[in-house]
């Protein structure tokens, strides 16, 4: 190995440095039968590579050249290591919707069940562009050029690095397709739970904080109407039982201890107001009750 | 008139109100259009429902008129009337009725929560005023009122955050239900809710559990928000930052308004969040195989000797355990799961699972209480040391909390016995009678005795029962640790309660007082142990042997029945005789409450006997004044004349009774002087000036609070000894026991309104069971309740007890019995043949018509009714629209004008207080549909009724319905002919025969429908009979078994029909004068 004084950088060796663990390129049918959201990430950098960026490209994707992939941050960040020592930087990229269109995003999607159940397995649905279109916004890239495609290699973009990271990131989304949500800016987690939130509310009309609490079922049992025609208008024998329940001993402030700090993450002191709350709403009850009494009295 | 209802819809309190008036109009409502509910036919408009609430102390401020559509049964093409309304109307609405349900349109009157809360404890507060105008519902929605107070007293309330379609975001404060205890109780009410409360027409299938959630949740949101106003909490977060999601949320609930402010429209964090955060409070552990267990252990006794003291020198421990979730529950403790799961024999897989769940578990306890976070520091954490301040915070603050979260607790046994308290026990003495014992029976001078001697007392504070003096106990003071060692055992002791204890000691060193002040400082029904909890009382001399641990009916001996009694008298009843010779020995006051029918009349009749049998020779014991409502004041003289015929009885009554020096010269000539409440009242000049030996009360639930001119003149009656008889429960009507207590007892249970602060409100309205007990305690010696369905009772009774009521006749019954009497004779006379015969049993029916009602007789209550006295069933009329009786204008009860129906509704009312059920044969349906009416407008009950026209399927139905242990209507009127044969009811345990048959086996038959296999308890039958009528002259003649008798068996009244003018006067005309009392 000897360096080139003419270039005045040392020189590049013939192949590659091999990646210890590298992320390889695994699918046996290679590029064919991707899904079609996937596919339409390979069109988007194929279209624009030159031939032997994409037969490295492969090459190196197979090979494990990429030391690194991910996603969490809303693009791909990938480190391809190539003959340099360094590995390069590459990323991948689509404009992010703003929280708003994202509201509206998830709205529109909320009106057929279908969208969060075939995501919730884990697939994605045919039809899932249309809400998007609806809104004016793509969830693929419209086209190929709104996939921003970075690599420090110096090369003509898209460089054969970025384009091992583009298979990667098709094989990616077939095994994982909620992984797309994230590319628009929200992660696919998030993307159905607001989604399932949505239809609580669009089904019933307002999302809680609680359940309905549960009776124990065999006393909630109450006859039909039709059934209880003759004792229609008086309270049933069970009123006497009910006034007679010996009362609970008070253990105060039980319920915000059992709660605990709030997990919110806001600053106001929040338990220590409750708990003054719940001081206030007792004194104020047993004046309450001492008032009616004294009135019985 | 028109009856108040109201139903809460999403939000609302909706009022609405029954009109009388239209009712008895008749408007019929119009068909339904194709998109239009059929209109309700007769109920008033949301103004005259405003009007109605006020009169009733409920405040409609920022109610609205509004329209609600409600399910209700209709009855042919109009809304069937509600009970109340039916009740104000005097209908007796058969059996017969087919109803259905119907969705009608109803105006309203929409009260908004923060007026409806308050309003409806107004009502609640001022109930039974003015009861009639409001429909049942109200007393639930009381109650429901009642359990939202409840929950937040007790803080049993959460703030909430919800999230509608368009993205607003809204705070609410909920209560929080689903705890165990409170989901007991909220279902316990949802059980009782009328059905009338979730008829909502659009309400998804009655949903009763919507409606009443959404009612407490809006009454406590409503509650907490009118706080928040009141001690400006918004103050608090004024000049805040919205983006700091607390404050945010906070925007919401501190104010009127429930609106939060969001930075992101359409985030759902905030939801999200609070829901993981209340998720908390539904994590008991519920899912898990296994829980955490937590053993609190006292140091070992055997480090500290002999010694107290040294509290702080060894130290408690929290000992850690799984316990299985399933029954019957397993426990591992912490050492064997560490010690399986690093593979020391067992299955290491299985032991490495519960290690983590033991340490989740852990971790989840510690979030409730940090200290055990200390444990989870080490890698196999077994349990953690705890010092005695730490040992007795686990016990008294973080106990209750960790068992609410599904954390089980094991504490020492000693802890929540009341035996480790400190507190005052009173030591109580009687001076013994100067050596002679017991005065004799019968001596007019004594009662030096009774409540009012004097006895001699000393206060000791104890541990339990263990006393301790002065200087132990400011040795305890000043160690200051809340858990001391004493004797060897561990102690709770309350700073508060030293000092209380010092101070209390130092002001009552002990001396003499009076009995009564003595046992009511004992249990707590005085001030004077000011903040010390009183653990009892210790008695020495007499006054052990009254008010011992025990009831003194249980250890006296039994005294003999009276030689001249004529009859025989079953054990118990001997034992409440030798109880009430007990107490009269010691002039105590007595209340003898035994269910009806166990003979508490004969009991006190042995007692007469009794006290005379055993007086001096040639000494004359003293008269006893029965007062007894008038309509058993026949059946005493009765009672008395036949098992005790030796007594002098005087019966004081009608219009030439004596008074004055006359009075005063027979009451010296009798034994007994039976006379009315009412006449004691009118002539209390004369009554007063008598030294009774004895006043005894009979139906003493008579006596009223508060006291009326009647009351107060009873207790103004001087005697040496006084009894009251009652059927009904005492225990548990507070103001009925303050009223009998101040009459057997006077002073006893203090002032009224004393009592209703310290006693009646703590039970009544806080459930609370100490304050309960200390009651019993107090009442116990004095009263004496034995239940038919008691051991020692049920040994001794038969399977059937038959009774004969002799009622007197009201004066409107006797002139109308006179005139028909007299009339028919007058006709008689100059009649032959068939005509006369015709003329006679026409008499004959009305004659027992007036005997069982004058409406009835007069036709007053407008039902289809064909005469039958005989064999024939009552044809079937035209089924008209019933129309309501008339009701008496006076406000008196409709049973008031007849002596049977009197008696009927006094005894009925004791069946339904002790939870009995009762049959009630008439042979006359217009007098069914009478009984049905009257009992309930007066009992406030239910009752059944089955006739002639009752179709088989509605039968059926019935008697399903009257045999259904949870029913609701304890009582079943029956038509004699329709319902005398076939049917099974053994549900009833009481039958009455209102009107008689001539023939025994007819009786019997139908008394067969409740006493026959399957029947459980003794059956107590009970024939009610006018005295001095034609009613009372065949009993007598059925009952000795006269010739005439047989033939009256066997004929019917054909045998009425022969005989001449003279018998037939003879045997129809009026014995007594009218007996109403004048």
């Amino acid at each position: 190995m000897s360096a080139n004084p003419a270039q005045g950088q040392p020189r590049k060796p013939d192949s590659p440095r091999r990646v210890r663990h590298g992320i390889k390129f695994r699918r046996k049918e290679g590029l064919q039968g991707l899904p079609w959201f996937a596919k339409a990430f390979v069109d988007a950098i194929e279209s624009r590579a030159a031939l032997g960026a994409r037969v490295m490209g492969m090459e190196y994707a197979l090979s494990g050249q990429a030391a690194s992939f991910s996603l969490d941050t809303g693009i791909v960040d990938a480190l391809v290591q190539g003959r340099a020592p360094r590995p390069y930087v590459v990323k991948l990229s689509l404009p992010h919707l703003s929280k708003e269109q994202w509201v509206d995003v998830v709205q529109v999607m909320a009106h057929e069940a279908l969208f969060a159940a075939k995501l919730l397995v884990g697939e994605m649905p045919e039809g899932i562009e249309e809400p998007f279109a609806a809104c004016g916004v793509n969830l693929l890239p419209k086209t190929p050029s709104e996939l921003t495609v970075e690599c420090n290699c110096g090369e003509k973009l898209p460089c054969k690095h970025a384009v091992a990271v583009g298979y990667l990131l098709a094989e990616r989304l077939e095994v994982d397709p909620l992984a797309l949500f994230a590319l628009r800016g929200l992660p696919g987690t998030t993307l159905l739970e607001r989604l399932q939130e949505a239809r609580t509310v669009q089904t019933t009309g307002v999302s809680q904080s609680h359940q309905s609490p549960q009776l124990p079922s065999q006393k909630a049992q109450l006859p039909p109407l039709e059934a209880c025609l003759d004792d229609f208008w008086r309270p049933g024998r069970k009123l006497a039982d009910f006034e007679r329940l010996p009362a609970q001993a008070h253990v105060p402030h039980a319920l915000l201890r059992r709660l605990g700090a709030s997990p919110l993450g806001g600053k106001f002191p929040l338990v220590g107001l409750l708990a003054s709350v719940h001081d206030s709403l007792r004194s104020k009850a047993i004046e309450l009750r001492e008032r009616v009494e004294g009135h019985d009295a | 008139m028109s009856v108040l209802h109201a139903n809460w819809h999403r939000g609302a309190l909706h009022l609405w109100a029954e009109s009388a008036d239209a009712y008895r109009a008749g408007k019929r409502v119009a068909p339904a259009s194709a998109d239009q509910l059929v209109e309700h036919a007769f109920v008033t408009s949301p103004d005259e429902v405003r009007a109605l609430a006020q009169t009733m102390g409920i405040d409609t401020a920022g109610a609205r008129p509004a329209r609600l559509p409600l399910v209700l049964p209709f009855d042919g093409d109009r809304p069937a009337p509600s009970d109340r309304l039916a009740s104000e109307l005097g209908l007796s609405l058969g059996a017969e009725r087919d109803l259905r349900l119907e969705a009608c349109d109803i105006p309203t009157l929409a009260v908004p929560p923060e007026t409806a809360l308050p309003a409806l404890f107004a009502f609640d507060a001022a109930r039974g005023e003015d009861d009639h105008a409001g429909g049942h519902e109200l007393r639930f929605w009381c109650a429901a009122a009642r359990l939202a107070l409840e929950l937040l007293e007790d803080q049993r309330v959460v703030p909430t955050v919800q999230q509608d379609r368009s993205g607003r975001m809204e705070a609410r404060w909920r209560p929080w239900l689903s705890d165990a205890h409170t989901a007991e109780r909220a279902a316990t009410l949802l059980a009782a809710m009328p059905p009338m409360c979730r008829a909502i027409a659009d309400a998804t299938e009655a949903d009763g559990w919507a409606v009443l959630e959404d009612f407490l949740g809006a009454c406590v949101d409503t509650f907490a928000r009118d706080v928040m106003v009141q001690e400006s909490y918004k103050e608090a977060i004024e000049d805040r930052d919205d983006a700091d999601v607390h404050v945010a949320w906070l925007r919401g609930l501190l104010d009127r308004a429930s609106d939060v402010p969001q930075a992101n429209a359409g985030d759902v964090s905030l939801v999200r969040g609070v829901r993981q955060w209340l998720g908390m409070l539904e994590d008991i552990g519920e899912g898990r195989a296994m829980r955490l267990m937590l053993e609190l252990l006292e140091p070992p006794p055997a480090l500290f000797g002999e010694r107290d003291g040294d509290e702080d020198k060894h130290p408690w421990r929290l000992a850690f355990h799984l316990v299985t979730t399933e029954e019957p529950s397993s426990v591992i403790d912490a050492e064997t799961i560490w010690k399986q799961a690093s593979g020391k024999g067992g299955s290491k897989k299985g032991a490495e699972k519960n290690a983590e769940l033991l340490l989740g578990e852990l971790a989840r306890a510690s979030r409730i209480w940090t200290k055990i976070e200390d444990a989870l520091e080490e890698t196999a954490p077994t349990g953690l040391d705890l010092d005695t301040a730490e040992a007795y915070a686990f016990l008294r603050e973080i106990r209750p909390i960790l068992e609410e979260s599904g954390v089980q607790c094991l504490v020492p046994d000693w802890w929540s016995q009341a035996s480790t308290r400190v507190g005052a026990r009173l030591f109580i003495e009687g001076e013994s009678m100067d050596g002679e014992g017991m005065p004799p029976m019968g001596d007019a001078r004594r009662g030096g005795l009774g409540l009012h001697s004097v006895v001699n007392y000393a206060w000791q504070i104890a541990l339990g029962d263990q006393p301790l003096s002065i200087e132990a106990f400011e040795a305890l003071a000043r160690k200051g640790s809340p858990l001391v060692r004493l004797n060897g055992r561990w102690v709770e002791v309350r700073r508060e309660d030293l000092e209380t204890g010092l101070k209390f000691l130092k002001q009552h060193p002990g001396g003499k007082m009076s009995l009564i002040e003595a046992l009511r400082l004992a249990h707590g029904a005085a001030e004077d142990a000011k903040g010390l909890p009183i653990l009892g009382m210790d008695a020495k001399g007499w006054v052990a042997e009254v008010f011992g641990p025990t009831h003194a009916s249980e250890r006296l001996e039994m005294i003999e029945q009276p030689k001249r009694f004529q009859g025989s008298l079953r054990p118990y009843q001997l034992a409440g005789l030798s109880w009430l010779a007990f107490l009269d020995r010691y002039g105590l006051g007595a209340c003898l409450a035994d269910d009806m029918g166990l003979g508490k009349t004969i009991q006190l009749i042995a007692l007469l006997q009794h006290e005379r049998e055993k007086a001096p020779e040639g000494e004359k014991v003293g008269p006893t004044l029965l007062v007894c409502p008038m309509s058993v004041l026949g059946n005493w003289h009765r009672e008395l004349t036949r098992f005790a015929p030796e007594l002098n009885v005087h019966v004081h009554h009608g219009l030439d009774r004596p008074h004055g020096d006359k009075l005063m010269a027979t009451v010296a000539k009798s034994d007994v002087m039976i006379t009315t409440y009412a006449l004691v009242a009118r002539d209390k000049e004369s009554l007063e000036k008598v030294d009774w030996r004895r006043v005894a009360l009979d139906e003493a639930q008579h006596i009223k609070n508060p006291p009326t001119k009647q009351t107060a003149s009873i207790r103004a009656l001087k005697a040496g000894h006084r009894i009251a008889l009652t059927g009904t429960p005492v225990e548990n009507r507070l103001t009925e026991l303050w009223s009998i207590m101040e009459f057997c007892t006077p002073g006893y249970l203090g002032p009224m309104a004393e009592f209703r602060r310290r006693f009646a409100v703590p039970i009544e309205r806080h459930r609370d069971k100490e304050r309960a007990e200390r009651l019993r305690g107090l009442v116990r010696p004095f009263i004496l309740r034995r239940l038919k369905t008691d051991a020692k009772v049920i040994s001794d009774l038969p399977p059937l007890v038959e009774s004969h009521q002799h009622v007197p006749l009201t004066g409107e019954q006797a002139s109308l019995y006179d005139k028909v009497v007299d009339e028919m004779l007058a006709k008689v006379d100059r009649a032959e043949g068939l005509r006369r015969r015709g003329l006679v049993l026409s008499a004959l029916v009305k004659l027992k018509q007036i005997c069982n009602h004058p409406a009835h007789y007069l036709r007053e209550a407008a039902s289809p009714e064909v005469v039958a006295v005989d064999a024939t069933e009552p044809s079937e009329g035209a089924e008209g629209v019933e129309t309501p009786i008339e009701l008496p204008t006076d406000g008196r009860p409709l049973s008031a004008r007849s002596g049977k129906s009197i008696r009927l509704i006094q005894m009925l009312e004791e069946v339904v207080a002790a939870g009995d059920r009762a049959l009630i044969f008439t042979q006359y349906r217009q007098m069914g549909h009478l009984l049905v009416a009257m009992i309930r407008r007066e009992l406030d009950v239910e009752s059944l009724f089955l006739h002639g026209g009752t179709p088989q399927a509605k039968r059926d139905q019935l008697v399903a319905r009257f045999q259904d242990p949870e029913g609701t209507a304890p009582i079943f009127v029956l038509s004699l002919k329709a319902g005398g044969v076939g049917l099974n009811l053994t549900a009833a345990n009481h039958v009455f025969h209102y009107d008689r048959w001539w023939n025994p086996a007819v009786e019997n038959q139908a008394t067969d429908r409740a006493f026959r296999i399957g029947q459980l308890r003794t059956v107590n039958v009970h024939k009610m009979i006018s005295a001095g009528t034609l009613e009372e002259r065949i009993d007598q003649m059925i009952e000795q078994k006269t010739e005439l008798a047989t033939q009256i068996i066997g004929a019917g009244e054909q045998w009425l029909t022969e005989m001449s003018t003279g018998q037939l006067r003879d045997i129809l005309s009026l014995r007594t004068a009218a007996l109403e009392e004048v």
